[in-house]
C-alpha cells in the first residue's frame, strides 16, 4: 500500500495498490502458460508447465531487492517469453529452466528449487581442488561489495591464453577465473562464481563456445553450443568449464558474470 | 445521481485513489496483452452492435404496425483486471493499475409493418487511472458524448482516440430489419467494417445470432436454442417460461498471434448449456448452467426474486417501478494463462427500474465472467434508458 497526497476525498481513502514483487513472478508463469497454449493448443500442457514452477522460488521472496528501476527492467522477462518461437516452445518448453534461459533477465526472477539463498555476505561454495581454488584473499573478500557485473577480458595470442587484466579485490572474491589454458586454437577456462549468476561469453572470432555441465567435468558432452557469443544461467555454485573454439590463434575474449540476486 | 453514487462507491472499495497521474501499462507483458484483449471483447460484446441486438430491436418485436424504439445505455465494468503500470505522480512510480472497461450506446429504430430500419452509435473504452475523479469522468461522463456522435458519426466514421489513461473507440451501425411472417431478420453495416446478422423464428422461438467481424472465418460467439418452450398458457401462468439454449464463446488468449502460434481461433472454447425458468408464479426466476468446455462442470446455480411484471411489461410507463435481486454461485475454471486460479464464487445481481430507466449492479455475474473469465470479483454497472411505442 502506498499513500498519496490527501485531498477533499480523504474520507474515502488516499492510497493506491503497490506493485507487489510476487506479481512479476506470476507474470512469468502466466507467460509460460499463455505461450504454451498459443503454440500447442493444449490447455492441460499449458497448465502443467505453469505449475512446474511451484517448487521454484520467486527471487523476491528469497530476499532480492525490488526497486522501480529494477522492476522496469525485469518486466521485460515475461514480455520476452511471449515472443519465444513456437518450434522451441513445443520442443523444450517442458523444462522450467529452459524458459528462464529465453531471456537474460528471467534467471533473476525465479530461482531453481535446490538453489541456496542469495549470497549477499555469505561464504563461497566448495571449489574442486584441481579446478579453481580460491586464495585466502578471495575467500575472505566481502561479497556485498562485489562489482556487478564482473567482466573478465583475456586474449589468445599466438596460441597462448593471457589474462588482459587480473581481477583485484574485491572483485576477485566474486569471481575466480583460473585454469585458463589454450590448446592450439582452443581456449579452456573455468569460471567459478560462488553465486547464482548469468554468464556471458563473447568471442567474436570463435566458431563455437562449449559449456560443460559442472557435474560432469570435461568428459561429458557440452550442454550448449553456439557461435561467437553464448550466454547461460549458472544455477549452481560449482565451477563451469567453457571451451572457446576458434580457427585462429589470435583473438580477444570476454566473460561477463552478472550476479542475479543483488 | 444514484448512478454516480454507485460507481463511486465501487471505486472506493478497491482503495485505488488519488495523487497518481496517468498510468502506462508495461508493454508486452501478459497482463498488458490481456488488457488489449479485454478492450476488444468489450467492444464486441458491449459495443453498438451488441446493443442493437440486445435492446434496440427486441423492443419492436411485438409491434404490429408502426413502432419506434429508443435506447441509451451505459455500461461500466470496474477493475476487470489489473496491470503492472508506470505512473506519474505516485511515490514509487510503479503500481498495479485497475483496468475499467466501459461503453455507451445510443440508438433509434423504426418499424412499419414487416420492414424496419435502425441506426445506433457507440463508444467503448478502457481506463487505467487510479484517480476516482478521472475514473468518473472517463468511464461515465465522457462516454455521454455519444449523443453528439449520434449526429456526426456518418461524417466522422469509426475510429479511436486517447485521453490521459483512457482509450476510446467510436463505432456506429446502420441496418435494416425484416419480419416476413414468423421470421425476424436484421442485417447491418458496422462502421468498423463488419457485418451484423440476427435471425429469430417467432413460432418455435428458435433463434440464432452471432457477430461476424474481420471476415467470415471468425465467429466470436454463437447461441442457439429455444426461447420459450410451448407449454399451455395455464401451465406457463404458474410455472413460468422455460428457455433452453447452448452458447459457445471464444476466450481469446493474449499472445495467441505471436510468432508461429497455432491456437485455433486465437483462443480457447467455452461452451455452456443453460436451462432457465422465468416468472415462476410471476415473481421467481431460476437458472442452471452446465459447462461443457473446458471440461464438464456445474457453471452456475441462481435464484432470483422480482416484482410482478418485471419481464412482461408490454409498454413503458413512467409510473412503472420494479426491482429484481438474484443470488447464486458460479464456478470459474482454473485458467493459468489468465492468471486465474478458479474456484467457486458468490454471484449477485440487483436491478431497479423506474419508468424508462433501469439501473443494475452485478458482482461475478455470468454475463460478465462468460466474456471476461479473468474478471473475478469485478463490479459491473449498467444504466439503460429505453422507450418504445407499439
Amino acid at each position: 500500500m502506498r499513500w498519496c497526497w490527501p485531498g477533499l476525498w480523504t474520507l474515502a481513502a488516499c492510497s493506491y495498490p503497490a506493485l507487489e514483487p510476487a506479481q512479476l513472478c506470476d507474470e512469468v508463469t502466466h507467460a509460460v502458460a499463455a505461450r504454451t497454449l498459443a503454440c500447442t493448443d493444449d490447455e492441460d500442457l499449458a497448465t502443467e508447465r505453469a505449475a512446474a514452477f511451484e517448487p521454484w522460488t520467486c527471487s523476491f521472496e528469497a530476499g532480492s531487492a525490488f526497486t522501480v528501476e529494477r522492476a522496469l527492467e525485469l518486466y521485460q522477462c515475461p514480455a520476452d517469453l511471449m515472443t519465444v518461437p513456437c518450434e522451441a516452445v513445443e520442443a523444450q518448453g517442458d523444462v522450467p529452466a529452459w524458459w528462464l534461459d529465453q531471456s537474460p533477465l528471467c534467471p533473476q526472477v525465479w530461482f531453481p528449487p535446490s538453489e541456496p539463498q542469495p549470497l549477499d555476505t555469505g561464504t563461497p561454495g566448495p571449489a574442486g581442488p584441481d579446478l579453481c581454488p580460491f586464495t585466502e584473499d578471495d575467500a575472505s573478500a566481502p561479497r556485498g561489495s562485489c562489482g556487478n557485473p564482473v567482466v573478465v577480458d583475456f586474449t589468445l595470442e599466438e596460441g597462448e591464453a593471457r589474462w588482459t587484466e587480473r581481477l583485484t579485490a574485491p572483485d576477485a572474491g566474486c569471481l575466480a577465473h583460473c585454469d585458463l589454458s589454450a590448446t592450439g586454437t582452443d581456449v579452456v577456462l573455468w569460471v567459478y562464481t560462488g553465486f547464482v549468476s548469468r554468464i556471458e561469453v563473447t568471442a567474436p572470432e570463435a566458431t563455437s563456445i562449449l559449456q560443460y555441465d559442472p557435474g560432469t567435468r570435461c568428459g561429458a558432452d557440452p550442454i550448449c553450443v553456439s557461435g561467437g557469443s553464448h550466454g547461460f544461467s549458472h544455477q549452481g555454485t560449482g565451477p563451469i568449464q567453457v571451451v572457446v573454439q576458434a580457427p585462429v590463434a589470435d583473438m580477444a575474449l570476454s566473460v561477463t558474470v552478472t550476479r542475479t540476486p543483488f | 445521481m444514484s448512478w454516480f453514487l454507485i460507481v463511486s462507491l465501487a471505486w472506493a472499495q478497491d482503495e485505488s485513489l488519488f495523487g497518481c497521474g496517468n498510468t502506462v501499462p508495461l508493454p508486452g507483458t501478459p497482463s498488458a496483452l490481456l488488457m488489449d484483449q479485454s478492450r476488444r471483447t468489450n467492444q464486441e460484446t458491449y459495443g453498438v452492435v451488441a446493443s442493437v441486438g440486445r435492446t434496440l430491436l427486441p423492443q419492436l418485436e411485438n409491434a404490429e404496425d408502426f413502432g419506434l424504439s429508443f435506447v441509451m445505455e451505459q455500461h461500466v465494468l470496474a477493475k476487470a483486471l489489473e496491470v503492472p503500470a508506470t505512473t506519474a505522480g505516485c511515490p514509487d512510480g510503479l503500481a498495479l493499475a485497475p483496468v475499467d472497461l466501459f461503453s455507451s450506446n445510443m440508438g433509434l429504430a423504426v418499424k412499419n409493418g414487416w420492414f424496419g430500419a435502425f441506426y445506433a452509435v457507440g463508444l467503448t473504452g478502457t481506463n487505467t487511472s487510479f484517480n476516482p475523479t478521472e475514473r468518473l469522468l472517463a468511464d461515465v461522463m465522457y462516454p455521454q458524448s455519444v449523443v453528439g456522435y449520434w449526429f456526426a458519426a456518418p461524417a466522422l466514421g469509426a475510429g479511436g482516440l486517447a485521453s490521459g489513461s483512457a482509450r476510446y473507440r467510436l463505432d456506429y451501425v446502420a441496418g435494416l430489419a425484416f419480419a416476413p411472417g414468423p421470421v425476424r431478420a436484421s442485417v447491418g453495416y458496422v462502421g468498423s467494417r463488419g457485418l451484423y446478422v440476427d435471425l429469430n423464428e417467432q413460432t418455435t422461438r428458435l433463434f440464432l445470432h452471432g457477430a461476424v467481424q474481420e471476415g467470415l472465418d471468425r465467429l466470436p460467439f454463437w447461441a442457439a436454442g429455444i426461447a420459450r418452450l410451448p407449454f399451455p398458457a395455464e401451465v406457463r401462468e404458474t410455472a413460468g417460461d422455460t428457455k433452453l439454449f447452448g452458447r459457445h464463446l471464444t476466450w481469446y488468449l493474449p499472445g495467441a498471434t505471436g510468432p508461429g502460434a497455432t491456437l485455433a481461433g486465437g483462443g480457447t472454447a467455452f461452451t455452456t448449456v443453460t436451462a432457465q425458468q422465468t416468472d415462476i408464479r410471476g415473481i421467481v426466476d431460476a437458472r442452471v448452467v452446465a459447462g461443457v468446455q473446458p471440461g464438464t462442470f456445474v457453471r452456475e446455480l441462481a435464484v432470483a426474486g422480482h416484482s410482478p411484471g418485471w419481464w412482461s411489461a408490454e409498454e413503458i410507463s413512467l409510473d412503472d417501478l420494479g426491482a429484481r435481486v438474484e443470488l447464486g454461485t458460479i464456478r470459474v475454471p482454473p485458467l493459468a494463462w489468465y492468471g486465474q486460479d478458479g474456484g467457486q464464487k458468490l454471484m449477485l445481481d440487483a436491478s431497479v427500474r423506474a419508468g424508462f430507466v433501469t439501473v443494475s449492479a452485478r458482482y461475478n455475474h455470468p454475463d460478465v465472467l462468460d466474456l471476461f473469465p479473468y474478471a473475478t470479483d469485478a463490479f459491473e454497472f449498467h444504466l439503460m434508458m429505453a422507450a418504445w411505442t407499439q
